[in-house]
């Protein structure tokens, strides 16, 4: 409970995640069992719509993801020659919101109102008069939770890899499973605080009576999913970026070649996490778009198999001419390789308009992303199992049963996920409880049950193998598989400082230079100059802009939509712009006590500090005051439209404007103890200092557009 | 960078914090859907633990 070692933290992600990928197993099963034959009963209708959310929501939030954070956890560090993550304590932090917040999910499902409404829960069902009970609350307040927890790893990931790689390893000498997480990492800050803005909307609609996605106030449900999928599809990729890792570090190390095109896979990752942001409609092409939009998401999306394919292509010279040792790691691997090529084919299909128009919403979109999800990231995370296992428990695997799960899974599993495609092409729909007896349904969807059957037992296998294998006294050595990277240059398990010393890091193969005495020099790398903390407000200053973008997005949308009620005349603009001058001064009162400390002048310091508090105070009064002024005119959240977008806009900045205040007041009162004196922990102030100019420069955009703009226009 | 090894490894010592603290939000979330209670709960679980948290931070 009170762990903070990397290496911990990343075994208590994987067991977690082995958990809940259980009782997703079990959901899953229960769904193949009540399609196993036309108009069965064994699930009614409401029970199978909470087991098919339950199911995707447990699979991709509280397993796919977790687990590869875990692996990275656990990995990372060691990859790049840390002692740990760069923020120790905040990664449990992450690890206990994920466990708490899968709890809370779960609660709705143990009180009998399990979240129904699918795994993106679009609204309007979702909303108050189609949802009643509380079960899409947990649904959303559960993955709040838990993804308050991812963001923060999002920042810690990215921070340690900046600022926390050993002497001698530049970009270009990281590990490509390293690099991988790093890609994620930014998208995880680039995407989540989509969906958190998402929920946090659908909350507000649902227990403020704002109307967000309400049509008959003049909203348009339809922001819903565009929010939901900005999010949704570089979701996809945060799944599937850390399984390339993973995968591009066993093709090598099992083909005894280097990897083919390294910065070539390098490249094409960042290249992924970038379009990956741009094709979020390709997701909504029935609701309607108009060609224009459909054209351009449809190319976006295709754009995204090039560097994907250059990826598959790397991976195939790499195994050209190996020397290839096919153990259990290398059949997962080259498994990934074939199914996630197979899904994503099919995914092209989705991208060709008039194509997905046919197959929408049929058992085809089931079949491709679970071959993108199952056969791509689950496929990865097992060679990653069987690659590390030794590593993590110092006990090696036994191959002849680590095979049998194999193929097991193998089998398995094409035969759940491929006759899905024929299904999906026939017509079947995907999320109703059950189907008609058209000829050939019945016999494939048996033959499917079976498959999830064989799953099943592969899973049993897998899980025997390890549990037989950590109670074997046999120890495994450090580097069993020779491995070039560096986690394999300690001892399995490494101990809590991770090494005893490092070897010189030339390439991003140390453990092979070191033996064939590598003429390279190491090369003059260039440290990031900011200081670690300072890296961190920057990553976190990142998804917080992310999250406002996703409320200003809102607002621009909706301002000229409310069809009745209050609009920008009712606000007090020059009285606003007037207090607005209290907080842009802030901005240079924050600077003056900065400059004041670094000089050490700490009267200066606390003197300008407490005139940057004062000035936000008086801000964040005459916003309440304000607040208070509208709502006796009975200008509420519930208003119209523009009160909705209005609240929650100008809201979230007035309690990020509060934490500031709490973050500055807690500084002052440090500073008066003198806790900052000679240039001591100074970097906490410029952290709070950054925040604060962060927040002065979210209101310049809010100021502008709903008081300014809306006079003018 | 990381830091050279002849010095003392420092490694952080253990905390309850993060634990009080995602035990303190989800408690605050979960009184959302039943009773604001819990909610008042949380928020207080998590100053808490910031408290304590910084408190640990200044030991250092």
């Amino acid at each position: 409970m009170t762990t903070v070692d990397h290496k911990d933290i990343g075994v208590l992600y994987l067991l977690t995640t082995i958990v809940f990928f259980v009782i997703g197993g079990v959901e899953a099963l229960l769904i193949r069992l009540q399609l196993a034959v036309p108009r069965n009963t064994f699930l009614d209708p409401a029970t199978y719509n909470a087991v098919f959310t339950m199911h995707g929501t447990t699979m991709i939030f509280l397993v796919v993801m977790p687990l590869l954070l875990g692996f990275a956890n656990y990995i990372v560090p060691l990859q790049i020659g840390a002692r740990d993550m760069a923020f120790p304590r905040l990664n449990a932090f992450s690890y206990w919101l994920l466990l708490f917040g899968g709890i809370l999910l779960y609660w709705g499902f143990l009180n009998g109102t399990p979240p129904d409404t699918g795994w993106f829960s679009y609204a309007p069902l979702s909303e108050r008069p189609f949802t009643l009970e509380s079960s899409v609350d947990y649904w959303a307040l559960g993955l709040l939770v838990t993804s308050f927890g991812t963001i923060a790893t999002g920042v810690n990931m990215l921070v340690t890899i900046v600022k926390l790689r050993a002497p001698g390893m530049g970009w270009f000498q990281m590990p490509v499973f390293s690099w991988m997480s790093l890609v994620t990492a930014f998208l995880i800050l680039a995407a989540i605080p989509s969906l958190t803005a998402a929920q946090i909307m659908l909350l507000f609609d649902r227990y403020l009576g704002a109307h967000f996605f309400d049509p008959a106030a003049g909203a348009d449900p339809i922001l819903y999913q565009h929010l939901f999928w900005y999010f949704g599809h570089p979701e996809v990729y945060i799944m599937a970026l850390p399984a390339f890792g993973i995968i591009s570090e066993v093709v090598p190390v099992f083909s005894r070649k280097p990897l083919f095109g390294y910065p070539v896979i390098v490249a094409s990752g960042i290249a992924i996490a970038f379009l990956s942001l741009t094709v979020w409609a390709h997701h909504m092409f029935t609701v309607g778009e108009g060609q224009l939009a459909d054209a351009a998401f449809g190319l976006t999306s295709m754009t995204i198999a090039v560097p994907t394919g250059i990826k598959v292509f790397s991976w195939l010279a790499t195994l050209w001419g190996g020397r290839i040792r096919l153990t259990t790691v290398m059949l997962y691997a080259l498994a990934f390789i074939v199914q996630f090529t197979f899904g994503g084919l099919s995914g092209i299909h989705f991208a060709t308009v008039p194509v997905d128009w046919h197959t929408h919403d049929s058992y085809y979109v089931v079949a491709h992303f679970h071959y993108v999800l199952g056969g791509g990231s689950l496929f990865a995370i097992l060679a990653g199992m069987h690659y590390w296992f030794p590593k993590i428990t110092g006990r090696m695997l036994d191959e002849r049963l680590g095979k049998l799960g194999f193929w097991m899974m193998v089998i398995g599993f094409n035969l759940v996920f491929f006759p899905m495609h024929i299904l999906g092409l026939m017509g079947q729909p995907r999320r109703t409880y059950t189907y008609p007896d058209l000829p050939g349904w019945g016999p494939i969807n048996f033959a499917e049950t079976i498959g999830a059957f064989i799953v099943t037992l592969a899973v049993a296998v897998i899980v025997l193998n390890m549990l037989r294998s950590l109670r074997s006294t046999v120890r495994a050595p450090d580097n069993p598989w020779n491995g070039w990277t560096l986690e394999w240059a300690t001892s399995s398990p490494p101990p809590p400082e991770n090494f005893v010393a490092l070897p010189p890091i030339t390439s991003n193969r140390p453990l092979y230079d070191l033996p064939h005495a590598a003429a390279r020099v190491a090369g003059q790398i260039r440290e990031v100059r900011w200081r670690t903390p300072m890296v961190g407000i920057g990553a976190f200053i990142f998804s917080e802009a992310t999250f406002f973008g996703a409320l200003i997005a809102a607002f621009l949308e909706y301002r000229t939509r409310s069809v009745y009620g209050p609009s920008v005349h009712d606000l007090d603009v020059p009285r606003t712009v007037v207090f607005s001058l209290f907080l842009f001064a802030s901005s240079g009162t924050i600077y003056l006590a900065e400059r004041s400390l670094h000089r050490d002048r700490q009267r200066g310091f606390l003197v300008w500090w407490a005139v940057t508090i004062v000035f936000g105070a008086i801000f964040l009064t005459n916003q309440l005051l304000e607040y208070a002024r509208l709502y006796s005119e009975g200008v509420t959240i519930a208003s119209n439209l523009f009160t909705t977008t209005f609240y929650t806009l100008t809201g979230f900045h007035g309690l990020h404007v509060f934490v500031g205040l709490i973050a500055l007041s807690t500084i002052w009162l440090l500073g008066r103890r003198g806790e900052f004196r000679l240039g001591r922990r100074q970097v906490a102030v410029d952290a709070v200092s950054v925040y604060w100019h962060f927040v002065d420069a979210v209101w310049v955009v809010v100021l502008s557009l709903v008081y300014l703009l809306g006079l003018v226009l | 960078m990381s830091e050279s090894h002849d010095e003392v490894v420092h490694l952080p010592s253990p905390s309850a914090w993060p634990f009080v603290l995602g035990g303190g939000v989800t408690l605050a979330a979960f009184g959302v859907p039943t009773n604001l209670f819990f909610t008042v709960v949380g928020a207080l679980l998590v100053a808490w633990a910031l408290v304590g948290w910084i408190r640990d931070m200044l030991h250092e």
